[in-house]
């Protein structure tokens, strides 16, 4: 395969990845689901974007097609609706499926490892590297004043 | 410290691996409870539903069960599990009445599978839509919840009801809302 092709077709899949992940429409959302309002549905695929589907493995209820994801798309849209805050809903939710149903779980003492554990890693390492860059360098020092 | 230095990248692995191992076997006792997994309905009120009837017209209004103990069960025609517990159920309506909650079921379907498995419930509703069940804090099926005559629920079980949790949690829960 020439160069050329070769880099053809790099672009056409990193292009291919870009628009997949950029603003893609959901597959999930049945035509009859959606609001007539094209700010309030906006509303209902945001809040949608940030809410587990208890059932599915690790996907937001507005990629699932799982009945219990559609439940959960059509009472957020009702209850916008019916002119609940994005927050009212959220903690409706949360009362009854914990904090489990956010796709981004907030700080709190169960999930704190999991937000300090890669900032205490990285941490470490460079810590690691740093004390043995030091160590390193003292050696070659002294080996430098022995050969002097 | 040139001694413990060599031993610090081991020392700093065996420890995230003995964490993760400490934290995941926490998680994964009792598996069964859904508080281990952050989410139950266990302790809060039952809301205040009106559910309309598996036949005919009617409305089911649990407000009109305040007073008395009683469990909710969301079942469906679809789920193998709710088969499981069938018999268990019906042991369990024995002790305090049962109000059946049919979730996102074809109704004929629905008629068979009690027809087949026995209609234990004292009253009998539907949720198309799953509408209701999610007020409830339902995510898959069976569900049952224990409600104490206050209306608060003192247990709330995912996963099908099997003779062993008669006389485990669900059990005592059951005794707790009849004794108070």
């Amino acid at each position: 395969m020439s160069r050329i092709w070769r880099i053809k077709i790099i672009t056409f899949i990193a292009v291919l990845m870009l628009a997949m992940q950029s603003g893609s429409p959901s597959f999930a959302l049945t035509p009859e689901e959606r609001l007539d309002d094209p700010r309030l549905e906006q509303r209902a695929r945001d809040l949608s974007l940030q809410l587990r589907c208890l059932v599915c493995q690790n996907q937001s209820i507005d990629d699932s097609d799982a009945p219990f994801a559609q439940d959960l798309r059509r009472l957020i849209r009702r209850d916008i609706e019916a002119g609940k805050s994005d927050d009212d809903i959220i903690a409706f939710l949360r009362q009854r499926y914990g904090d489990y149903v956010l796709l981004n779980p907030p700080l709190t003492s169960s999930t704190y490892l999991l937000w300090i554990a890669p900032f205490a890693i990285l941490g470490l390492g460079i810590g690691i590297v740093f004390l043995s860059r030091r160590k390193q360098h003292h050696e070659d020092e002294a080996d430098e004043r022995k050969d002097q | 410290m040139t001694r413990w230095m060599r031993f610090l990248p081991l020392a700093v692995f065996i420890a995230i691996v003995a964490v993760a191992y400490v934290m995941l076997s926490a998680s994964s006792e009792g598996t069964r409870d859904t508080k281990a997994i952050g989410f139950s309905m266990t302790n809060a009120p039952v809301p205040d539903l009106t559910l309309p009837k598996f036949e005919g017209n009617g409305t089911i209004a649990l407000a009109d069960y305040q007073g008395k103990a009683y469990a909710i069960n969301i079942f469906a025609s679809w789920c193998g599990p709710c088969k499981l517990e069938a018999s268990s159920i019906e042991v369990m309506s024995e002790a305090l009445p049962v109000i059946g909650i049919n979730y996102r079921d074809n109704p004929e379907d629905a008629a068979l599978f009690l027809e087949q498995f026995g209609n234990p419930y004292q009253a009998l509703a539907r949720d198309l839509e799953g509408n209701y069940s999610i007020q409830l804090g339902v995510h898959g099926l069976p569900e049952t919840f224990i409600i104490a005559p206050d209306g608060m629920i003192l247990h709330h079980q995912q996963g099908p009801v099997f003779a062993s949790d008669l006389k485990g949690k669900l059990g005592q829960a059951i005794e707790r809302a009849l004794g108070s």
